[in-house]
């Protein structure tokens, strides 16, 4: 479900930068007002944990394909939707950096689909009050299996309403959500069936290491290292650089089609009359390789855009070159002929 | 199992770029994650049928790639899983977008044909992008870029720790697995019988050592965060010289159709 950069849009990603900042902001500050400061380690190795568990393939009965341990919901059941979600970022984030798995510009989107959900519906509306008084092993069956269900459902819907909104499919929305939301109910009741497996072995061995929902000891008096509101303020103001500033991009042109009509064939700059447009206009006469190429409404339109991707790949076949020369002559300094 | 190894492959073979000297390794972490965050950014900016102006954004990874030393092909080779599902949603503008806006040399170009080509490149360019940054920068050098641009101390610790364990934990995974298929020979997979015990077992052991690790670290004087330093070897002019030229190209292919006024000249 990792969502790669090329599916959304500035103002989307910046969007959900946003929301999932906000959200690490509360939890990194619920951590350090309590006593959870000492599970930092214990996060650390959880994440690792995870990471690799996740690559162990689970024979699902019946079928020819394998199952997956679910991430959030076990660690949220395991360090509480805090820690956990701080842990699922540091994963995400791993994830990203190392594997390429995701964008590093739709992290912030993949953390609200695979973390907020995961830690905390799952736990506050789910885990916590099916637990109610105590464990039992029923109790966690059912918890787990509906955490991961109920999360991956909304993690895949969102991943529809962020890839629609960033008009990056021309996929129906009806469609796509139809196409996602089975898929991943079959995956979240394997997920859930693992997890809870694990998780029932956990609390015949050691019960004590389960999240019971109860609020950690919050000791109010005792102020955090780092603000709040400075760290809030912070990465606020870093995701309205990243994404504001650069969506500016996005939004001071007419976006799609138009745009890029309006750009090769009608735009401000190649109307005007004269300078290097008219220089180009007459080099263009001199020397078009391509005439016959054009757009059915207008000929000269795609002739232009023609040139564009023309221009494009003759420079990067360039660059290549030039790239591959810099590396022989670097490798001829190394390694000089006797 | 070829997973797994492809993982612990990948993590060694980013290790192996690090300990080149390069252009590209010898800049400050923090510029390059600037750059990297704005090249993104622009680079999902463009409009899906602007396919000239997007191929303008292969030049810098060209350069970068050059600098850093770093076969773009092998790159490219070794995300092939991930072009799968730009693949699956690409092909549907195909059938859904077939609007002709262009003929070239007769044939009929859709929107569709357009908006998944400019899809794929950007997937493309996109993880190159982020591969560059890691191969050239290392995630050490990273988390201290995010210590500079002020992301929580917290955050920093947990993605270092994950970082520091993911290797052992892998190489335990596939001690487990492979202990495991050779009692069970022929199986694929773990059976569901053994679900619960085989990672709660590990999960145990973990935890464990998880306290010992933290009972060490604070022996030693841990206090919560990990203290980052500059890598030693960084060229302030380079560094600036980098930022500068590269948020410059940036700006001004995003600008003005560059490549158009050169395929003019063509």
């Amino acid at each position: 479900m990792h969502m790669a950069d090329a599916l959304v849009v500035p103002i989307v990603a910046g969007t959900m930068y946003a929301c999932s900042t906000l959200t690490a902001g509360y939890s990194i500050n619920k951590i350090k007002l309590s006593e959870e400061a000492r599970k930092i380690p214990v996060m650390g190795v959880m994440g690792a944990f995870v990471f690799a568990a996740q690559m162990i393939n689970f024979t699902i009965p019946g079928t020819g394909s394998s199952g997956h341990l679910g991430g959030a919901v076990m660690l949220s059941a395991i360090l509480g939707p805090y820690a956990a979600f701080i842990t699922m970022i540091g994963v995400l984030m791993v994830q990203c950096l190392l594997f390429a798995d995701g964008g590093l510009l739709a992290l912030g989107c993949n953390i609200w689909n695979m973390a907020f959900y995961g830690c905390f519906i799952s736990s506050f509306l789910i885990w916590k009050p099916i637990m109610g008084k105590g464990f039992s092993k029923k109790k966690i069956m059912i918890a787990s299996i509906l955490a991961s269900i109920v999360s991956l459902q909304l993690g895949a819907f969102s991943v529809v309403l962020e890839t629609t909104a960033s008009r990056i499919t021309e996929l129906p929305f009806v469609a796509f959500v139809s196409i996602m939301q089975p898929i991943h109910l079959a995956i979240g009741l394997v997920e859930g069936l693992i997890t809870a497996l694990v998780l029932i072995f956990l609390y015949e061995a050691r019960p004590e290491l389960l999240w019971s929902g109860k609020e950690e000891n919050t000791n109010k008096t005792k102020p955090g290292r780092l603000s709040f509101r400075k760290t809030i303020a912070v990465l606020v103001l870093l995701t309205v650089i990243i994404a504001g500033v650069i969506s500016l991009f996005a939004s001071a042109f007419p976006d799609g089609l138009e745009w890029s009509i309006s750009k090769v064939a009608g735009g401000a700059e190649l109307e005007n009359e004269g300078g290097l447009h008219t220089l180009l206009a007459k080099l263009q006469e001199k020397t078009a390789l391509f005439p016959d190429y054009a757009f059915r409404e207008s000929d000269a339109a795609l002739g232009t855009s023609f040139s564009g991707i023309l221009g494009g790949v003759v420079v990067l076949l360039l660059c290549i070159l030039i790239g591959r020369m810099i590396k022989w002559i670097r490798k001829r300094r190394v390694t000089p002929n006797e | 199992m070829s997973n797994r190894n492809s993982v612990l492959k990948e993590i060694h073979q980013i290790d192996d770029y690090m300990q080149r000297v390069t252009i590209m390794t010898s800049i400050h972490p923090c510029a390059k994650l600037l750059v990297t965050v704005c090249y993104l950014g622009i680079l999902v900016s463009f409009p899906q049928y602007d396919l000239s102006g997007l191929l303008a954004m292969g030049i810098y990874l060209i350069v970068v790639y050059q600098l850093g030393d770093i076969s773009i092909k092998k790159t490219a080779w070794g995300l092939k899983e991930i072009f799968l599902m730009l693949l699956l949603l690409g092909v549907a503008n195909l059938f859904f977008d077939r609007e002709v806006l262009a003929i070239w040399g007769g044939i009929e170009v859709t929107g569709g044909m357009l908006s998944f080509i400019t899809l794929y490149l950007k997937g493309i360019f996109a993880l190159l992008a982020s591969y560059a940054l890691i191969a050239t920068t290392g995630i050490e050098n990273i988390c201290y870029a995010l210590q500079v641009f002020r992301l929580p101390r917290i955050m920093i610790t947990v993605i270092l720790l994950i970082y520091r364990y993911l290797v052992m934990f892998l190489k335990e995974v596939e001690r487990i697995s492979l202990a495991y298929s050779m009692r069970a020979p022929g199986q694929k997979g773990i059976h569901r019988k053994a679900w619960g015990s085989l990672v709660g077992n590990m999960l145990i052991r973990s935890i464990d050592r998880s306290q010992t690790v933290y009972e060490s670290m604070e022996l030693r004087g841990f206090g919560g965060e990990f203290q980052l330093k500059k890598k030693e070897n960084i060229s302030s002019s380079r560094s600036f010289g980098y930022a500068f030229f590269a948020s410059l190209f940036l700006l001004v292919f995003r600008i003005f159709p560059v490549f158009e006024w050169i395929g003019l000249l063509i």
